[in-house]
């Protein structure tokens, strides 16, 4: 059943609480700075890479226009980067998700919940 | 639409519904093997979730290509070029978003909805009540232009026409939605959306493969024809056809493109999907299956489109031409490249598309009502799965009748913003607060509230301030302007707005704090999967068991999952639902055939000439043409045609027993051709321009001869015998056949260009006249004087497959350009027919002058001209209109009228006067 409010947040924090020994543990602080390493400044790289493409696409249309081999212009090549970068980001994120995040994040969760925190 | 392709009323539509009927049983057949598994409120919300990654991945890239992305953006890319494909990496993009920040995190702390996620640490009444207004906003608003949409298609793949019939369409859409949603839940609804995806994805590879194959896998040859096919040239194949018109459309795609890549996180429909799957891992494979199929997809879009304005006959002019404007691209490349029955099952995929989608939305907007809403706020929390599953289905029922209803009344309108809409509200009123929920630790529920309101209203104020509803052609309301915001796409305003309202509210409301212990919680529960809801296939969830602290025990604080059975009392259930379920279906294929029945009844609407959406900027044509010079061609010249590339006139001189050739370029007779069989009358050219027939007869009736004339020496090089004063041939567009009407015979002969002999008769109504071909070859028509019907023949079995009356002493027939329009001239009753190539029926029936003898088109169809004999005058009418807004006067008798390819000038025969009279169409 749902409860009402949490009883407050000056009664958290209790030690004897799995959820705050985990957040407080080093593994946890090292799987979130791990995570939000990774994620923060490749989720910068994509949306500059992607808005730097849309506006080329709306305010350069010439420069898209120039013609690179036969019929192929920059900016086919460009539109088809995007696809060949978001294939490319989703591939290394998957193998540094498995080989830097979950070991990690699988062993924190053992801990809490087999309440051996 | 796609009868218009073939030109037969009866076979496509049926063949069409054939195959989505076979579609919808295989589907009823998935749902019901769901429904037995379907128990629980994990179950009916999440698929027990039981579904793996890759199976997820496949049904979310089946939830998330709509018809908009199937028809759409292959349509925008044959259409208005490289502008299309623009969209479609904004789709693809955000999916990394939904990767890196949500999925995982997402799937961690939530159970059902949205709400589960951002209520975790914050006040839960008011938190839900808002995440439950922005999913019923979202999905309201995406399933209202699905529905539209939905009824303007399949009414097009159907050929389903006139009002009264699209809203059935719409309202049998909408039962089958509710049938899914109802009796399958979310692993019925799951189910059909993999089944989709798979037939999406292998139509649209097959088309691509095809297309592919056709120009040697060379994509820059496919691109140079379809540049050279398009009234815009090299254009397409670059930005800005459709955004780069002026600075605000280029501000308003950047808009559109933020809206985009932070709208796809923050769907509802897609985020839900992330609770089908038993683990975070499980979620992220599931991205990374979408990530690869949605992009795959995307890159077969790009060929579609291409090829779409590269291959179908008429080009990028004919598919926006078409009833279904540039939706119908991918259809018309289907049809051009496998015939009906590739057409049948690529329409069977466009209609699989549209049910995948409006089924995955409803359940997400009943699961938002009943979960968050009804159990959590109305009833805060105290109510059963039992109820709690029950008040989801009342919900989905409601929704159902709601988006049919809405569907419906939107019929016609100019929705298709609400997708943008949709996006839009997704990227500021959800993206935003479910980022600072993970992330932010001091988020708390006042930055909550105004962020997903403020990013809400904005975006819902924006877009009714802007030109997507009124002040533009295109806006839902035309006639009224209160359009004060400039971009159509509210995003690049009501974004920033939501995370700045969303930081401003928190950091001023120092006194709402938030819950660090939740926080601590739900960031460890996030990042690790710990206390996660589990599959129902496995244990419960050993929850971690707080040695001191019952206060915060109950670590899911909604109501608990019932993964027991459902009480006994509703056991009883199953059967009357499945009861339900059969009945519904019942009701709806007998509605389906009725609706059949009452669309092969309805008049088309799609071949109305008023209808035709020509661009404006692809004619050259005006509505009053100027006289320009009279050129003396020779005694009796009795008929005229110009070569397919438009740089030679040929005369037929019929007393003069001479071919007369001009020269476009200078006006002037720069050669004399001798016919030495007899009299020629009537001239036809292969579509090459290498051989042009020349139809010999004489007053007498001793001589009927067809002469084969090289136009590369000007000279004859064989003679067809024929039986009976052979009038107007025609050569089918392939160059194979020889179409030779025998005025006297009442028949048809049918000749084989390569040895030049006849191989069959058919027979039509008495004094045929004039044959035309359809454009894509399949039929031919001809005018039928004395018997006052024009004749449809399939032209590759030769059968004749109707018989239209018509005015009286039908002379001529010339066939559309683009459109599936026939027109033919009343030579006695001094009218034009418009003929509905679909049907077979009279559109209309237009008064020219007196005695029209000849007709033509101009090449981008948007007038016709016609000849008038006994008042010695060229009629001109308006395609769009049906209104005579001109009429020229000529030499004396004229009787024949030939239009340059280039649209830009027509030669008119003078018969009396020994004259060409020429036209000057572009004014």
């Amino acid at each position: 059943m749902s409860t009402a409010e949490p009883a407050g947040a000056a009664s958290g924090g209790r030690a004897s609480d799995p959820w705050t020994v985990a957040y407080a543990s080093t593994e946890f602080a090292t799987l979130r700075t791990r995570l939000r390493g990774f994620i923060f400044p490749m989720t910068a790289f994509f949306l500059v890479w992607y808005f730097l493409y849309v506006m080329l696409a709306a305010f350069a249309p010439h420069f898209m226009a120039i013609k690179v081999a036969g019929n192929i212009n920059i900016g086919l090549i460009f539109g088809l980067l995007q696809f060949v970068s978001t294939f490319t980001i989703t591939t290394i994120y998957v193998r540094f998700a498995n080989r830097y995040l979950d070991p990690v994040s699988s062993r924190i969760r053992e801990h809490v919940e087999g309440g051996t925190w | 639409m796609i009868a218009a392709l073939a030109q037969t009323a009866v076979g496509e539509p049926l063949l069409n519904g054939g195959i989505f009927l076979f579609f919808v049983l295989v589907t009823l057949v998935i749902v019901f093997r769901a429904s037995r598994r379907t128990r629980t409120a994990a179950d009916y919300y999440a698929a027990g979730r039981t579904f793996t990654g890759p199976q997820n991945g496949v049904a979310i890239s089946g939830d998330y290509l709509s018809a908009a992305s199937f028809l759409g953006i292959a349509g925008a890319i044959a259409v208005f070029g490289y502008d299309g494909f623009l969209y479609s990496i904004g789709f693809l993009v955000a999916w990394l978003v939904a990767l890196l920040l949500v999925a995982e995190l997402l799937r961690n702390t939530g159970k059902f909805t949205m709400g589960d996620v951002l209520s975790f640490r914050m006040r839960r009444q008011p938190v839900r009540a808002a995440a439950a207004v922005s999913t019923l906003v979202v999905s309201l608003f995406y399933l209202l232009a699905q529905m539209a949409g939905a009824g303007g298609l399949v009414a097009l793949l159907l050929n389903v026409h006139g009002k009264g019939a699209q809203s059935l369409v719409v309202a049998v859409v909408g039962l089958l939605m509710i049938f899914y949603v109802l009796v399958g839940g979310m692993r019925g609804t799951t189910w059909v959306q993999i089944v989709k995806a798979a037939l999406l994805l292998v139509g649209a590879g097959m088309l691509t493969a095809w297309a592919m194959g056709a120009f040697g896998l060379n994509l820059s040859t496919m691109l140079g024809e379809a540049a050279a096919r398009s009234s815009h040239g090299q254009a397409v194949l670059a930005p800005g056809l459709q955004y780069g018109k002026s600075t605000t459309t280029k501000i308003d795609f950047v808009s559109l493109g933020l809206a985009l890549v932070l709208g796809t996180a923050g769907l509802p429909h897609i985020l839900m999907r992330f609770y089908t799957v038993p683990t975070a891992k499980e979620a992220r494979r599931t991205v990374v299956w979408a990530i690869w199929l949605i992009g795959v997809f995307y890159l077969f879009s790009l060929v579609i489109g291409y090829a779409a304005a590269a291959m179908v006959d008429g080009g990028p002019a004919r598919i926006a031409a078409m009833p279904g404007g540039e939706n119908s691209a991918a259809p018309l490349l289907a049809y051009q490249l496998g015939g009906e029955f590739f057409l049948g099952f690529i329409s069977a995929v466009a209609f699989a598309t549209i049910l995948a989608v409006v089924a995955g939305l409803t359940i997400t907007a009943s699961a938002s009502f009943a979960h968050d809403v009804y159990a959590n706020v109305i009833k805060r929390g105290n109510l059963d799965a039992d109820s709690e599953v029950r008040v989801a289905r009342i919900t989905a029922c409601v929704i159902g009748a709601l988006a049919v209803l809405g569907g419906i009344a939107a019929l016609g309108q100019n929705v298709a913003f609400l997708v943008a809409l949709a996006f839009a509200v997704a990227a500021s009123a959800n993206l935003p607060t479910i980022l600072y929920s993970l992330f932010w630790k001091r988020f708390n529920t006042t930055g909550v509230l105004w962020s997903m309101y403020g990013g809400l209203i904005s975006c819902v104020l924006l877009i009714i301030l802007s030109p997507a509803v009124s002040g533009t052609k295109t806006s839902m309301f035309p006639h009224v302007d209160f359009a004060i915001f400039p971009l159509k796409n509210p995003a690049l305003v009501s974004v920033p707005l939501a995370f700045l309202l969303g930081y401003v509210a928190t950091v001023l409301s120092p006194e709402d704090r938030a819950d660090e212990a939740r926080y601590a919680e739900m960031e460890v529960r996030a990042l690790t999967g710990a206390g996660a809801e589990r599959s129902t296939k496995q244990a419960p969830v050993p929850q971690p068991v707080p040695h001191a602290r019952p206060a915060l025990e109950p670590i899911v604080t909604d109501p608990p999952e019932v993964t027991a059975e459902l009480s006994p009392r509703n056991a009883h259930r199953r059967p009357v639902l499945i009861a339900t379920g059969v009945l519904t279906g019942v009701i709806i294929l007998a509605v389906s055939i009725s609706v059949n029945r009452v669309l092969a009844a309805a008049p088309s609407e799609a071949a109305k000439p008023a209808q035709p959406q020509i661009a404006a900027d692809i004619g050259p044509e005006v509505a009053i043409p100027a006289l320009g010079p009279t050129i003396q061609v020779g005694k009796t010249p009795g008929f005229v045609a110009v070569s397919p590339n438009g740089r030679h006139a040929y005369i037929a001189n019929r007393n003069a027993q001479v071919v007369t050739v001009v020269d476009t370029a200078v006006n002037q007779v720069t050669a004399t051709i001798p016919i030495a069989a007899g009299p020629p009358q009537f001239l036809a050219f292969a579509p090459d321009g290498r051989t042009l027939y020349v139809t010999i007869f004489n007053d007498a009736r001793t001589i009927h001869a067809v002469d084969v004339l090289d136009t590369a020496t000007n000279t004859v090089i064989g003679t067809i015998p024929q039986p009976a004063r052979p009038y107007l041939p025609a050569v089918s567009r392939d160059g194979k056949r020889l179409f030779i009407p025998n005025h006297d015979t009442a028949s048809v002969s049918v000749v084989s260009t390569d040895t030049n002999t006849v191989i069959a008769q058919v027979a039509v109504a008495p004094n045929p006249h004039w044959v035309a071909f359809s454009r894509d070859g399949r039929l031919a028509y001809t005018a039928n004087h004395e018997s006052n019907v024009v004749t449809v023949i399939d032209a590759t079995t030769l059968e004749v497959l109707a018989t239209i009356p018509v005015g009286k002493s039908p002379h001529s027939i010339a066939v559309h350009p683009n459109l599936p329009l026939v027109a033919n001239t009343n030579y006695d009753s001094n009218t034009l027919s418009m003929i509905d190539g679909i049907t077979n029926k009279v559109l209309a029936t237009i008064p020219v002058g007196k005695n029209p003898q000849d007709i033509a088109w101009a090449p981008d169809g948007r007038f016709a001209y016609v000849v008038n004999e006994g008042s010695n005058t060229v009629t001109v009418i308006d395609v769009r209109t049906n209104q005579v807004t001109a009429t020229i006067p000529t030499g004396i008798q004229p009787t024949s009228i030939a239009v340059l390819p280039n649209g830009r000038q027509a030669y008119v025969s003078n018969v009396q006067a020994g004259s060409l009279t020429v036209l000057e169409l572009t004014g």
